[in-house]
């Protein structure tokens, strides 16, 4: 089952550090690319994979965190957060920046570090909806788009107020119910993460972890509500 | 003469886009935003197609399917479901609807899809 992730880069060629890391961060709702070498993450990121956040070793093979910093900030304009792993220095400084230091060997404290800026990393907001499937199904009609944008607007809102007061009840049944009747709007504004977290609720999420995809799908609707009415405001069937 | 389809979906987007694809496709169409208004609409008159949700208040999809299969046995169905789930919808086909179609549709399809299930009733 896919449900929404943020992406942590972990490039150090310390295994031990790699499996510290990873129990401690590779949850269901995070996940952890290991490289070994600057190089896999240069690919990686080439690719236009999804990242939060790149932790790099001082000393990584084959040309340190100092150069791989500067070309991915150069060459292929990363801008998510950057933290570096070193024994000794307490910030570290590039052409490009002043990153900050995980001490090694790294500890509970230091990994605190990260979770704090992940809970802070924010939603790239460029992918958050396409009208390329109400395109494609009135033909570009413009009048229909825009309505169906406020219907989004107008119908989902009120479900996700529903699901909130369904939370604090703990009615996870009609909760699921709620999730599976409004998926296909998301999906008809082809928003990935709000189709998925509806899609768990619906489905899989136990009694446990309902409270924090609802969570996360109200933030995600808010965001999508924010972003729509900045685009569709001035629009005459607003 | 258009044919007359009726909708039962209680997802207002959903019903716009249905609504908006089926009738630039020159069908006549009813919307029913739950299983009691559906079963209210046919007794007061004919459908060509129904196109029903399986999740939906008050009576169920599968509800729906078992009355119209007794009362009107006649009317195609066509399932619209978000569920991918092979044991729901071998459950639809074996309680005897004549398509299934995930939601979000694909507009193509679905006019491709709504086009054969009634050719297959006139034949």
């Amino acid at each position: 089952m896919n449900i929404p992730i943020k992406h942590i880069l972990f490039v150090d060629a310390d295994r031990e550090a790699h499996t510290s890391f990873n129990s401690y961060f590779d949850t269901k709702e995070i996940m952890v690319h290991n490289f070994n070498t600057a190089m896999g993450a240069i690919h990686y990121i080439k690719e236009s994979q999804p990242a939060d956040i790149l932790i790099i070793d001082e000393h990584i093979k084959p040309m340190g965190a100092e150069q791989t910093l500067n070309y991915l900030i150069d060459e292929l304009h990363f801008k998510s957060k950057v933290f570096v792993c070193s024994e000794s220095k307490e910030q570290f400084e590039t052409d490009c920046g002043v990153y900050e230091v995980l001490k090694k060997p790294l500890s509970e404290d230091e990994f605190k570090k990260v979770a704090n800026v992940l809970g802070r990393v924010e939603r790239d907001c460029s992918d958050l909806y396409s009208l390329d499937y109400l395109k494609e199904l009135s033909g570009g009609d413009k009048m229909f788009i825009a309505q169906s944008i406020r219907l989004f607007v107008n119908t989902v809102g009120p479900r996700i107020a529903e699901i909130i007061e369904l939370l604090h009840s703990k009615n996870y049944k009609e909760i699921s119910e709620v999730a599976h009747n409004i998926k296909p709007s998301f999906e008809m504004i082809l928003n990935k993460r709000g189709s998925q977290l509806c899609d768990f609720l619906a489905h899989h999420a136990k009694p446990n972890e309902f409270e924090y995809y609802v969570l996360d799908l109200k933030e995600e609707y808010e965001l999508l509500e924010k972003q729509l009415h900045h685009d569709f405001a001035h629009e005459e069937n607003w | 003469m258009k044919k007359k389809i009726m909708v039962i979906e209680d997802n207002p987007m959903v019903v716009k886009s249905l609504e908006f694809k089926l009738k630039k496709d020159g069908y006549d169409v009813v919307i029913a935003e739950d299983g009691r208004t559906a079963m209210k609409f046919l007794a007061e008159t004919t459908y060509d197609l129904i196109l029903t949700d399986l999740m939906l208040p008050f009576v169920s999809g599968n509800e729906i399917i078992e009355f119209l299969k007794n009362e009107y046995p006649t009317i195609p169905i066509i399932v619209l479901s978000t569920s991918t789930q092979e044991d729901i919808i071998t459950e639809a086909f074996t309680m005897g609807v004549d398509d299934f179609i995930t939601k979000p549709f694909s507009p193509n399809e679905l006019s491709l899809r709504v086009k054969r299930t009634l050719s297959k009733t006139i034949n």
